[in-house]
């Protein structure tokens, strides 16, 4: 049986003061202190408390049972447009469009972009003994990408966590419930739900219709996990929506085209 | 007959703009393709707010395409698809081998050292009279001259350092040993010219005024050196041609054909100043790039002056960063035949006979067994760019590069730079006997059953004309765009996809090569907007 959903708390009703935190980039680390920043605002306890549930969603270096789809077909190639990886620049480029940050770390001022270390690695071309993009998933595109995602997913959580403005959030609960939900659970859950279809919409161009949920409900769970998972710390939505957020951008619908 | 292209164009438009309302499945799949176009079209997925207003527009539009067309990204985005191809590695040229950054033999390159004195390595032997004195004296202002030359210390002979503002920062002074720094134009002693190689020998001659005969090289300078802020402008003219082409929706011909560049102030200080002092054995360089060169200071990086090309200018084929990447004229032919014929050069099935067998001796390349299969091609199209210097970036004009001079023959005296590097001077082959004196792309350019000397003197413009009027340059044109926007080269094998390119360059070269309709038509075809594996 499902947990039962819990309330995401509520946004500080003003940004705090510039955290100094956000400089650190470390993920934990600022995650840690919005929530203490959050907790301050929003002192109250999660509505329901529920043992964390095991996590259901596969990871990708666990073995999976791959069902048998039967022969494989060795008739003529299909005629249409091949899928493809996104390329280093593209990723760079849409990531900083859509999230509005780059991978950066270190204390220096203003911090160090890591990605341009890391773009031969990614599979861009030197032009002295690569001439072709590599746009192989390989383990070493798809750790970094892990990094990438998680390191921008945390810096737009906590940005979009203080930031009152819904219309100004980019990823977090950009359309705000109808009303306070307070403890109920159906409103939380339709809440989070119209926040993932408004993810979803924008991070992979599918458009989830209000009827639809078979599209968006590895996110809640994923979602709902997390939360649980974290209901000890004072700010346990800012993990939530950091893992779906990790999880949206490192998924193929992300990644190819 | 109304071709399928423009049918299918049809169909797609007319379904898009239909009603007004989609289905929600319909709406789904333009968003798919949105994203689709976006990242094609200008390198990143649409942002939020691009999504939300489509979604509120209810279907893709043709203009949607137009939007994208349009945007300075698009430039970005086909600026990068064509440096795969033809100017690779823009960013790290100077951190190769090439004669630009060479310093061995150089007369005049001024270094960094200990800290904040800068001194030109090679020279102390001439200046110091000891090869030990590689500097002049570190701790020590110089103050003593003769003649404006400087007195050096009788026991040490060394000398010390002065001040000067250099040409790379002229509101700042800097510490220069005093005989790197002297600024004389000729020589007072020796009588020498000292912005000319002859100058190399001359102990009283130095970087010249404001140092402007030397290259500089500071780690606090904001490019590393200014050989590196010079490799940095040739890079960035390339890109500023290309960007012109496509952002001006100039014919995509003109980036082979065009005789128009643009020249800032490190090219010039470069063209007016250093072609003859930082001279290089591997590099042959002139003044005479074939336009005057435009009156600007070498702290002038980001003004850009356009020039008109004279001679034998074909466009990014005889821009400097071309010809300094693929440095001979083999490598030249072979890049032109790789990125804009869309051919490339294989070893014949079976692989090259043995080079003991007596076929494999045959001095003449184009009929050499093995050989042949490539060289046959390569040879005539290399002398394309038999008078453009090998390892340089000018032009070998008349009359000081006639087609044959007596007096580049080894067996008849001492040879100039001129014939040791652009001349046939001895024969290695009894055939090669009659070719002694003459430029050497002239080596058995007359035999065989198509003689290419024509091609010589003609250069790579006649190449390139050639390319665009036979269509193949437009047909390469559009199997690449296929190929980078479909995700696979064009199948044509397949009559249905051979007749597509067909029509996709008939179309191309009737719209005078414009890249921007081509790219359009492209997205509109079948085997763009069907995704592999998912249904038609």
């Amino acid at each position: 049986m499902r947990p039962a959903l819990a309330r995401p708390a509520k946004s500080p009703a003003s940004p705090p003061s510039a955290p100094g935190t956000a400089q650190s980039r470390s993920r934990r680390f600022v995650l840690l202190a919005v929530c203490w920043v959050a907790s301050s605002a929003c002192p109250g306890e999660p509505a329901v408390v529920a043992p964390p549930p095991e996590l259901t969603v596969k990871d990708h270096w666990s073995s999976v049972d791959v069902a048998d789809a039967g022969p494989a077909s060795l008739g003529p190639e299909p005629l249409g447009r091949r899928s493809r990886r996104l390329s280093v620049q593209q990723l760079e480029q849409t990531i900083i469009t859509l999230t509005g940050d780059t991978w950066a770390v270190g204390p220096a001022n203003p911090p160090i972009e890591v990605v341009p270390f890391l773009r031969t690695v990614l599979g861009q071309p030197d032009y002295l003994s690569e001439f072709r993009e590599s746009l192989d998933i390989g383990p070493t595109f798809t750790k970094f990408m892990d990094n990438w995602a998680s390191e921008v997913c945390a810096s737009m959580v906590v940005r979009d966590l203080t930031q009152p403005n819904p219309a100004l959030r980019r990823f977090v609960m950009r359309i705000p419930p109808a009303s306070d939900a307070g403890t109920d659970n159906a409103a939380v859950r339709a809440a989070v739900e119209q926040n993932l279809r408004d993810a979803k919409l924008h991070l992979h161009g599918e458009l989830v219709s209000p009827a639809e949920t078979a599209a968006i409900e590895p996110y809640v769970e994923v979602w709902q996990q997390l939360y649980l998972r974290n209901l000890a710390d004072p700010y346990p939505d800012a993990w939530a929506w950091a893992g779906v957020c990790t999880l949206m951008l490192t998924d193929p619908e992300f990644v190819t085209y | 007959m109304m071709n399928r292209l423009v049918v299918v164009a049809l169909l797609a438009a007319a379904t898009a703009s239909a009603q007004g309302v989609c289905s929600m499945s319909r709406l789904t799949q333009d968003l798919q393709l949105y994203r689709r176009l976006s990242l094609d079209l200008r390198g990143r997925a649409p942002s939020a707010a691009e999504v939300d207003a489509l979604v509120a527009r209810g279907a893709l539009a043709d203009s949607d395409v137009d939007a994208l067309l349009r945007t300075d990204d698009f430039v970005k985005v086909e600026r990068e698809h064509l440096r795969a191809d033809v100017y690779g590695a823009l960013n790290v040229i100077w951190d190769t081998d090439f004669g630009l950054t060479r310093t061995d033999q150089t007369s005049a390159f001024v270094y960094e050292v200990s800290g904040d004195v800068f001194w030109i390595p090679n020279r102390g032997p001439m200046y110091r009279q000891s090869a030990a004195f590689r500097t002049c004296d570190l701790g020590r202002e110089q103050k003593e001259f003769v003649n404006d030359v400087p007195v050096a210390d009788p026991v040490t002979g060394r000398e010390g350092w002065v001040s000067v503002a250099p040409y790379w920062a002229p509101d700042t002074t800097i510490k220069v040993c005093a005989f790197d720094a002297q600024a004389h134009l000729k020589g007072p002693m020796s009588g020498v010219d000292c912005s000319t190689q002859a100058a190399r020998g001359a102990r009283d001659c130095g970087c010249g005024p404001d140092l402007r005969f030397c290259q500089g090289y500071r780690t606090e300078y904001p490019t590393p050196t200014t050989v590196a802020e010079l490799n940095r402008s040739f890079a960035e003219q390339t890109t500023r041609f290309v960007d012109r082409i496509l952002r001006d929706r100039r014919p995509y011909s003109d980036l082979i054909l065009s005789d128009e560049t643009e020249v800032n102030g490190p090219i010039a200080h470069y063209l007016r100043w250093q072609t003859q002092t930082v001279y290089s054995a591997d590099t042959s360089s002139r003044s005479d790039l074939g336009y005057p060169i435009p009156a600007l200071e070498f702290t002038e990086t980001d003004k850009w002056q356009p020039v008109r090309v004279t001679g034998r200018a074909a466009g990014v084929l005889t821009q400097p960063h071309f010809l300094l990447k693929f440095a001979t004229r083999r490598a030249r032919a072979n890049r032109f035949y790789n990125a804009f014929l869309c051919s490339s050069f294989q070893a014949p099935p079976g692989g090259l006979p043995s080079p003991g067998e007596p076929c494999s001796k045959n001095p003449n390349l184009a009929e050499r067994c093995g050989c042949d299969s490539c060289h046959r091609s390569l040879e005539p199209m290399s002398a394309y760019w038999g008078r453009f210097a090998e390892r340089g970036l000018h032009e070998l004009k008349l009359p000081e590069f006639p087609s044959r001079d007596p007096a580049c023959n080894a067996d008849a005296g001492p040879l100039s730079d001129n014939c040791r590097q652009h001349y046939i001077t001895q024969a290695r082959h009894p055939a090669e006997a009659p070719y002694v004196g003459m430029l050497s792309a002239y080596l058995f350019a007359d035999v065989g059953p198509t003689p290419f000397t024509d091609a010589i003197e003609q250069g790579p413009r006649a190449l390139a004309r050639s390319a665009v009027d036979s269509g193949a340059f437009a047909r390469c044109t559009v199997t690449k765009q296929f190929t980078r926007l479909v995700g696979r080269a064009p199948r044509e094998e397949l009559a249905d996809e051979r007749a597509l390119v067909d029509s996709l360059t008939e179309r191309f070269r009737a719209s005078n090569h414009d890249l921007r309709a081509l790219v359009k038509d492209l997205v509109f075809t079948r085997q763009y907007r069907t995704q592999e594996g998912a249904e038609p």
